[in-house]
């Protein structure tokens, strides 16, 4: 199946721009990554199962061209994740607490955190997308939590 | 409050609507641009040291163009350029101890307007002169140079595998956020007092590995 690019920015433009600036911390650059997430989701021939299928797709070409991003060794744009949380509005302190502390999180954690937590995937399915094994998944799911939890204390509960 | 409900909290902050090039022609173009930008990443991949005094053999096309004194390592540092067949430039260098050194560049800026043109030779030393630079060595330590300046920072990344640190070369004073990046190596930025935030007029890239998405 195919849908148009059109109706995948309405559903998924937030969801993909959220986990690139979640790799490469930048607004500007994850507007460029999700631009051409969708540019590679029109140019490609490939035919998908579901639309679940084509929103794996896309986080999986997001979160490629993030790291490539982040593996450039001059940074195009330069403002620090301080400076662009102050341009953001947080419903409490505690929700920019935790923004900030997520965003300071090693990228190997920051990125299983973000689609267990907020793309509500399940461990098999975050290890599909990332190319990891489960086990590496699940070891990184709990060390990220793990760091978390040191650090918002009780802003932060044990998960399981 | 479940622990998804606040993370989802946090990150609802993030902007939900953005302006995208969704019609035909607007992607095709953009197509273009990206083709060209891969064949050039995959074209600047190599930045290798080569043991022994034997000649280095660069990838290039033009022979020697010129000989550039420029800022590596913390070292005043001659090297030979050559421009190869991609737009970009094959720096070729001494790293002593019999070691010679051959790191790729290339550079695009762009017009206010989103053209771009290709930088020289000159204009990318200029821009790695003013660029610190990250390096772990054979013994596993990581080090930060920025003009003559070179500096351990093994014992300085926090728990969250940043290091921030501050140097300064002739009363200007840069800021480095230097990142573990999980894979072996570091991402820097670098921002001094002048920077602009939105303002981007520059990029160079040394890419290393190029991974394709279209399975």
């Amino acid at each position: 199946m195919r849908q148009t690019v059109q109706e995948l920015a309405t559903l998924y433009q937030s969801n993909l721009f959220a986990v690139a600036f979640n790799i490469c911390k930048n607004a500007q650059d994850a507007e460029d990554i999700v631009q051409d997430t969708f540019v590679q989701y029109y140019t490609t021939r490939k035919e998908f199962e579901s639309a679940q299928h084509i929103r794996a797709w896309l986080i999986r070409v997001a979160v490629n061209k993030a790291k490539n991003v982040t593996r450039t060794f001059w940074r195009r744009n330069k403002v620090s994740i301080e400076d662009y949380m102050e341009t953001l509005i947080f419903e409490t302190p505690e929700a920019e607490n935790l923004f900030e502390t997520v965003m300071h999180l090693p990228e190997k954690y920051r990125i299983v955190i973000h689609l267990y937590y907020y793309e509500d995937y399940a461990v098999r399915e975050i290890a599909d997308i990332l190319k990891l094994s489960e086990s590496n998944v699940k070891i990184r799911l709990s060390r990220g939590r793990a760091l978390l939890k040191e650090a918002l204390k009780e802003e932060w509960d044990n998960d399981k | 409050m479940t622990n998804k409900e606040r993370y989802k909290q946090a990150f609802s902050a993030l902007p939900s609507s953005h302006q995208f090039y969704l019609e035909e022609a607007e992607m095709m173009q953009i197509h273009k641009k990206h083709k060209k930008n891969i064949a050039v990443a995959a074209a600047i991949a190599c930045a290798v040291i080569i043991g022994g005094s034997g000649t280095v053999y660069a990838a290039d096309i033009g022979g020697i163009q010129e000989k550039l004194s420029i800022w590596l390592y913390g070292k005043q540092t001659e090297v030979e350029v050559n421009e190869n067949e991609n737009g970009g430039y094959t720096f070729t260098y001494d790293r002593g101890n019999g070691a010679e050194g051959m790191s790729v560049f290339s550079g695009v800026s762009f017009d206010t307007d989103g053209s771009e043109t290709w930088l020289t030779a000159d204009k990318l030393a200029e821009q790695i002169n003013n660029s610190a630079t990250v390096e772990k060595d054979a013994d596993g330590k990581v080090w930060v140079y920025y003009y003559d300046q070179k500096q351990d920072i093994t014992d300085m990344f926090a728990k969250n595998d940043v290091c921030q640190i501050t140097m300064t070369h002739e009363g200007k004073t840069v800021h480095l956020t230097i990142t573990e990046n999980g894979n072996g190596g570091y991402s820097l930025t670098q921002t001094d007092d002048n920077t602009e935030p939105e303002t981007s007029t520059f990029t160079t890239t040394t890419t290393t590995n190029i991974i394709t998405t279209d399975d």
